[in-house]
């Protein structure tokens, strides 16, 4: 056979999923990023979520849609992660702004446990109501309701 | 449905607290760049002594697989490392490079094809700074004759304080209160995994992180530690225990862009030239080694460390191992057993030469540092 030397072909319509990773990733990484309460968690959350997306590219109509599900379910799989990353959350300065009421805040949020944590970013940073919340969770709406007056409930009493 | 009544302060504070951490989130996955390692000290220059002793990983895997590269593996290859002299192929699993000989990886099989990915897309992850051990300068005792075949002892030192009672056991490190967690194995000790962590007197942390070791003898070594020096020393080695000294050349990590076939199954591969260390340096920023549940296992003539994280999608299965100076990483997706993608694998091969020949699928490993781009080209007919 002979040799044909060439640039690689690409995926299928790669320009068109090269657009939505350019677009998409910072979304992606930032909601990661609070999910999991950690930048490189996130960072590899958000990587195994577009690879998901890719796999699926000619399937699925919302990619966004389809982006933030696995994005909330892989970093509810990898909260229950090795003991490395549990120290690599609690480890770390917690002062990631200037501001301390913020830094005290965040510093709270990610001692929540998950279940918690996840709804009230999805509530209150990807502002879903509680209906949308359960769809995406795929949870009862009373038990995403209830997890969130706990979480309310916790920051209440820990935050000044 | 009535949402519960929310402290409107509380709301704001939340919210406010949300958009200015997301703030901070980078926009991009930072490609690996790989600290300089710290200068040596008196005492790991003794450890770097042993190494013509204890050798490394790369020369046994080398006097393992000098016999074992079969008539497919290609003309060429090495009885030691290739050096940058001599061109070889061969098998990806099982042939040795020298650390300046790029490996390129090729695929016989057909219906495989390489993708061009957008940068910093991967499965295998980045490693990151900032956590305990990320970027480190270790030591590594191993007890197998292979590195990734046996017990695994690893400690470091990191140049901050960090709160150790995260870890669950409280434990002496000889005359030091420490903390321990140990993950008991399901079935005896070859999947222990222990962690410690104990405060040093200058504001420093040490770190061990162990597997395939009785707890007992984890806490023992790390108390023998010398942790005055920027890497942890031990002298005497523990009987039956060698040190695998870092490799002296320049760090340089690769990746092999995403490749697939016909069946929807897929591959990633990286590369070091730096064996266990660059493993460990990979590994450390998360996950895999020594935290994944693994287990070794023989695979196309070498000894693979093969994983699979409960969390992973079903499907996804990963492998380190060791060839010559080179230790690499591959994570497959799309796989129907852990059999299978380590049969696809063992399948690759790899050249040394930029003239494959025809009918070999190429991708060019591409450097992970100022990597932009999959750069695969096809050498050949998919089809």
């Amino acid at each position: 056979m002979e040799r044909r030397p060439q640039r690689s072909v690409a995926v299928d319509d790669v320009d068109g999923f090269e657009a939505f990773y350019g677009r998409a990733l910072p979304g992606a990484l930032r909601l990661a990023h609070l999910l999991t309460g950690s930048v490189s968690v996130g960072q590899d959350v958000a990587q195994d979520a577009m690879v998901a997306v890719h796999q699926r590219w000619h399937e699925i109509e919302n990619p966004a849609a389809y982006l933030r599900t696995t994005v909330v379910n892989l970093s509810r799989s990898v909260q229950r992660r090795s003991i490395r990353e549990r120290m690599h959350l609690r480890g770390r300065p917690e002062a990631v702004t200037s501001i301390p009421e913020v830094d005290e805040t965040w510093r709270e949020l990610r001692r929540l446990p998950p279940a918690q944590r996840t709804v009230v970013v999805l509530r209150f940073y990807e502002d879903l109501s509680l209906a949308e919340i359960a769809e995406q969770l795929g949870k009862p709406i009373g038990t995403v309701k209830s997890t969130l007056h706990r979480a309310l409930s916790t920051l209440k009493e820990v935050l000044p | 449905m009535i949402e519960p009544e929310i402290d409107p302060r509380l709301e704001e504070r939340l919210r406010t607290t949300l958009q200015a951490v997301a703030r901070t989130t980078p926009r991009s996955i930072a490609p690996y760049r790989r600290a300089p390692r710290p200068r040596r000290g008196r005492a790991a220059l003794v450890a770097a002594a042993v190494v013509a002793v204890a050798g490394v990983a790369a020369s046994l895997a080398v006097a393992r697989h000098r016999d074992q590269a079969g008539p497919g593996s290609g003309a060429g290859v090495a009885t030691s490392p290739a050096t940058s002299q001599a061109a070889v192929s061969g098998s990806l699993l099982a042939t040795p490079l020298a650390h300046d000989v790029r490996p390129y990886v090729t695929l016989d099989q057909p219906g495989w094809r390489a993708v061009n990915l957008p940068a910093g897309f991967g499965w295998s992850g980045h490693p990151t700074a900032g956590c305990p051990g990320c970027t480190a300068s270790r030591l590594v005792l191993v007890s197998g004759t292979d590195a990734l075949g046996g017990a695994v002892f690893t400690a470091w030192i990191v140049d901050a304080v960090y709160d150790v009672t995260q870890l669950d056991t409280p434990v002496a490190i000889g005359a030091i209160d420490g903390r321990a967690n140990v993950r008991a194995a399901p079935a005896g000790v070859a999947q222990n995994r222990v962690t410690l962590a104990w405060p040093l007197a200058d504001g420093r942390t040490a770190f061990v992180d162990a597997t395939g070791m009785p707890t007992d003898q984890v806490v023992e070594i790390a108390a023998a530690l010398h942790v005055d020096e920027p890497v942890p020393t031990v002298d005497p080695l523990p009987a039956g225990w060698r040190s695998v000294p870092a490799g002296g050349a320049a760090s340089v990590a690769l990746r092999v862009d995403a490749f697939t076939d016909d069946r929807g199954r897929s591959m990633q591969i990286v590369a070091t030239n730096q064996g266990i260390h660059g493993l460990l340096d990979w590994a450390a920023s998360f996950e895999h080694l020594m935290v994944n549940p693994a287990s070794t296992v023989e695979a196309g003539g070498t000894t693979v460390l093969a994983d699979h994280a409960a969390w992973w999608p079903a499907g996804r299965f990963g492998a380190y191992w060791i060839a010559g100076d080179w230790g690499y990483r591959a994570v497959g997706a799309g796989f129907a057993s852990q059999a299978e993608f380590l049969d696809a694998l063992a399948s690759l091969q790899l050249t040394s030469s930029t003239d494959p020949g025809p009918g070999l699928f190429v991708t060019p490993m591409t450097q992970y540092e100022g990597f932009s781009y999959a750069t695969g080209w096809v050498a050949g007919d998919a089809s």
